[in-house]
């Protein structure tokens, strides 16, 4: 067998890497690993991390990287208790966004949920979820002892598209960041509707927004109406956010739209009229706007928080079409993390002091070993990305953060700032130092007391990870992020650092005046949009009721499939079933109704199957995409169905509720529309009836039935 | 024949630990374990479902694929359409 003969055969890479490791004997691994060993050939690194990411150990004297060196102990105790105490600290330096393998870090957690699943491994599984499917499934499946002692938030989710598989990755998104969050969700596309309607029952709103579902774009209409439709469209949003601001007592977040790898007008894209870059600009703009002028709603940025993503992968358009779900799973992780970080910013605030480290941090080289003059930090290469690290440190001063000097060094290294020509920093801008040879741990305690500041505010950046464990094993509630080893990406890697991220500034006053207009639109909007009805009229919804024939059987066959909640019967009719009713001209009626608004047609979303028999009618099917719910759709069509039966002779018509896991939304539907509850005859369910003479039809002041042409 | 097939254990194992992941379904799988068996696979956990047969194997599916799906069969017969 090959493995017998590894070290050829995985030189030239061939069979080994196919090879199911998981079930291959440990001990054939073991004489694989001697093989190399007596060759003297080192064990190529793919070959010992798929070896250990099968759960084998790796004995010998091979050299592997520190991730790969924390799976093996982690094997190592799984299958023999060996080193445990030791198993929580190491796990502990990789809850970072740390570069540490997707399955890497999963081959530890799945093993470790497994064994021995203490506080620390959730906590992994959580902070790593967002990556993969398979880890957010870990994390998910020990979700429940998770989040027992987190505080709670009660989170109301809208959107203008389907926001249902935003659920479990966002209650996720928030345990990762200490939370127990519990999420009910708006109806399907009431988003603007929520805002009118703020309720007091929750902590937060998330609003998800998505181009598609916000404005979609019709290119019959001329480019110019087109543009100004959008622009009504903005309008809306942002007086209906800013009205939110005033009246709710709790935060909004909305992410901004993010940008888009398809042009609607190629190299115009950018500025032309019906470019779909510039539509994303104005609409983003408004987003901001509100944002700064008002601390109730938080704009959330989609490109930064999906700037890991490729744009091709933000959205998987075959779940867009099949049920109107904006973002891919990857992005919807990624999305439901920042929400959860502006909420972690929102009520924690960011870290106030950061406490760095001096040499290879602040600067290249060792102040104790080269002296002044060597060490690097300049306009030149490579003393530049030291430099540039200084630039953040003094942005962050700026905005309100402590700066720190935590170094091991004589005290003198302090006049390294006046004495070297090029660094940014002064001695002056730093509010605490401890320059010495103690721990750092006890330094840091000693500096928190100095600037009466708690631990759990402090962000501490070392480039020794030594000083990390230590601090981290020391100092639990300091936050010790993995900084990159190459000191060019440090700089973008602290500005991404969510827990310096300010939640408001000094200062913004200035910025607010420039959005009286925004606050003014918003008095307006109150005037125009006051409340829920308000909103309603504003719609100018328009219902165009129509029989069936041969072009919409299918898609009234496929609204009994699939409509759950506004569906009085659930009764899943074929196509055959429906069209044979609907063939039967003297006994069955089946209706439809197509709905548009003042941003666009919504298609086919209502419908009701009748039967007719002599006076009497029966509802066998009434039912409404969730599409257009809370809009009164309903009692419009419902009034348009019972007058075409009377216009049949029917006198009494009757419908049923049958009660199913997710139609409770409909079961006093008939009642408020009139109907008089009569025995039922079945086990489960209400049989209702509605008497043509003597009750007023109903219907809705915001539908207005438009006649077909 | 039919019979044959409807009672044949899915070729592949990973496909009972999706069913138990996303549908919570631990029955035995055959060919035919369609919707109407699993009480929990309608619209919504179909698109779990995708997603779930996609990151396991390694493979995106069209839009086709994604209708073509109404039991185990069809997933089966899909992925040896991928050849994983």
């Amino acid at each position: 067998m090959a493995i017998e003969a590894a070290p050829e055969c995985a030189h030239r890479r061939a069979i080994l890497p196919s090879v199911d490791w998981a079930a291959v004997a440990s001990e054939k691994v073991a004489a694989m690993l001697g093989a190399f060993e007596q060759a003297g050939v080192p064990c190529p690194l793919w070959l010992a991390k798929a070896v250990l990411v099968a759960g084998h150990d790796i004995t010998g004297k091979f050299e592997l990287p520190t991730h790969l060196r924390v799976l093996q102990r982690v094997n190592r105790f799984v299958r023999d208790g060996e080193g445990g105490a030791e198993i929580d600290a190491l796990v502990a330096a990789l809850m970072d966004d740390d570069p540490i393998e997707a399955d890497i870090v999963a081959a530890m957690i799945k093993r470790l949920l497994e064994s021995s699943p203490s506080d620390v491994v959730r906590r992994l599984a959580l902070a790593h979820a967002h990556r993969t499917h398979d880890l957010q499934r870990l994390a998910a499946s020990h979700l429940q002892d998770s989040v027992g002692a987190l505080p709670a938030v009660r989170l109301r989710l809208a959107g203008f598209s389907t926001t249902q598989l935003f659920g479990d990755p966002l209650a996720l998104a928030f345990a990762a960041a200490g939370w127990r969050g519990s999420i009910s969700q708006a109806e399907y596309g009431t988003a603007l509707a929520e805002l009118s309607n703020p309720t007091q029952e929750h902590d937060a709103v998330i609003l998800v927004s998505d181009l598609a579902g916000f404005a979609p774009l019709d290119w019959r209409n001329p480019p110019d109406e087109e543009a100004q439709r959008l622009s009504e469209r903005v309008d809306l949003l942002g007086s209906a956010l800013m009205a939110f601001a005033e009246r709710s007592r709790v935060p909004l977040l909305i992410n901004t739209i993010p940008c888009t790898g398809a042009p609607g007008a190629g190299l115009l894209d950018g500025w032309h009229a019906v470019g779909i870059r510039r539509a994303i600009e104005q609409i983003n703009r408004r987003i901001f706007e509100v944002a700064a002028a008002s601390a109730n709603i938080i704009a959330v940025d989609s490109d930064i928080a999906l700037a890991e993503l490729p744009v091709a992968r933000h959205v998987d358009h075959k779940l867009w079409y099949y049920g109107r779900i904006a973002y891919s799973a990857d992005a919807t992780r990624a999305l439901a993390r920042a929400f959860a970080h502006a909420w972690q910013l929102l009520r924690r605030g960011p870290i106030k002091v950061l406490a760095i480290d001096f040499d290879n941090t602040l600067w290249g080289g060792v102040y104790g070993d080269d002296g002044v003059e060597r060490l690097q930090c300049g306009h030149d290469f490579p003393g530049n990305a030291f430099r540039a690290l200084q630039q953040e440190c003094l942005r962050l001063r700026s905005q309100g953060i402590l700066l720190a000097a935590l170094s091991k060094n004589n005290a003198d290294a302090m006049t390294v700032f006046e004495r070297h020509p090029e660094m940014v920093l002064k001695k002056s801008d730093f509010a605490a130092t401890a320059v010495n040879w103690d721990p750092k741990p006890q330094n840091i305690r000693e500096v928190a007391a100095e600037l009466n500041v708690g631990l759990d505010s402090f962000l501490f950046i070392d480039d020794s990870p030594q000083e990390r464990d230590a601090m981290r094993r020391a100092c639990p509630e300091v936050r010790v992020p993995e900084m990159p080893g190459d000191p060019a990406e440090r700089p973008v890697w602290l500005r991404r650092q969510v827990a310096t991220w300010p939640v408001r500034l000094t200062g913004e006053d200035g910025a607010r005046q420039s959005y009286y207009a925004a606050a003014r639109s918003a008095t307006e909007w109150k005037a125009s949009a006051g409340d829920h009805t308000d909103f309603l009229r504003g719609l100018e919804q328009k219902l165009v009721v129509s029989p069936l024939d041969a072009s919409t059987v299918a898609r009234i066959a496929q609204m009994h499939q699939r409509t759950n909640q506004f569906n009085l019967t659930t009764l899943r009719s074929t196509e055959a079933e429906i069209a044979a009713i609907a063939a039967d001209g003297a006994s069955g009626l089946v209706l439809h109704g197509r709905v548009s608004d003042r941003f666009g047609d919504h298609g086919i979303v209502i419908t009701a199957v009748s039967e007719i028999n002599g006076a009497d009618a029966v509802l066998r099917s009434f039912l409404m995409s969730c599409r257009v719910i809370g809009r009164e759709v309903e009692r419009a069509f419902l009034g348009e169905v019972l007058k075409s039966l009377a216009s049949r002779g029917v006198s009494r018509v009757f419908g049923s509720y049958i009660p199913t896991a997710k139609n409770a939304l409909v079961r006093d539907f008939y009642q408020s529309c009139g109907f008089a509850e009569v025995e039922s005859g079945e086990a489960s369910g209400t049989r209702w009836v509605f008497e043509i003479f003597g009750t007023e039809f109903p219907g809705s002041p915001f539908v207005k039935i438009v006649q077909e042409q | 024949m039919d019979v044959e097939i409807s009672t044949r254990v899915p070729s592949y194992p990973e496909i009972a630990a999706i069913f138990d992941d996303v549908f919570q379904y631990t029955e035995p799988l055959t060919a035919s374990t369609s919707p109407r068996d699993v009480e929990r696979w309608d619209s919504l956990q179909h698109i779990a479902l995708v997603q779930a047969i996609e990151t396991t194997f390694d493979i995106k599916l069209s839009m086709d694929e994604m209708m073509e799906i109404q039991s185990v069969g069809d997933i089966e017969r899909i992925l040896h359409r991928y050849g994983v």
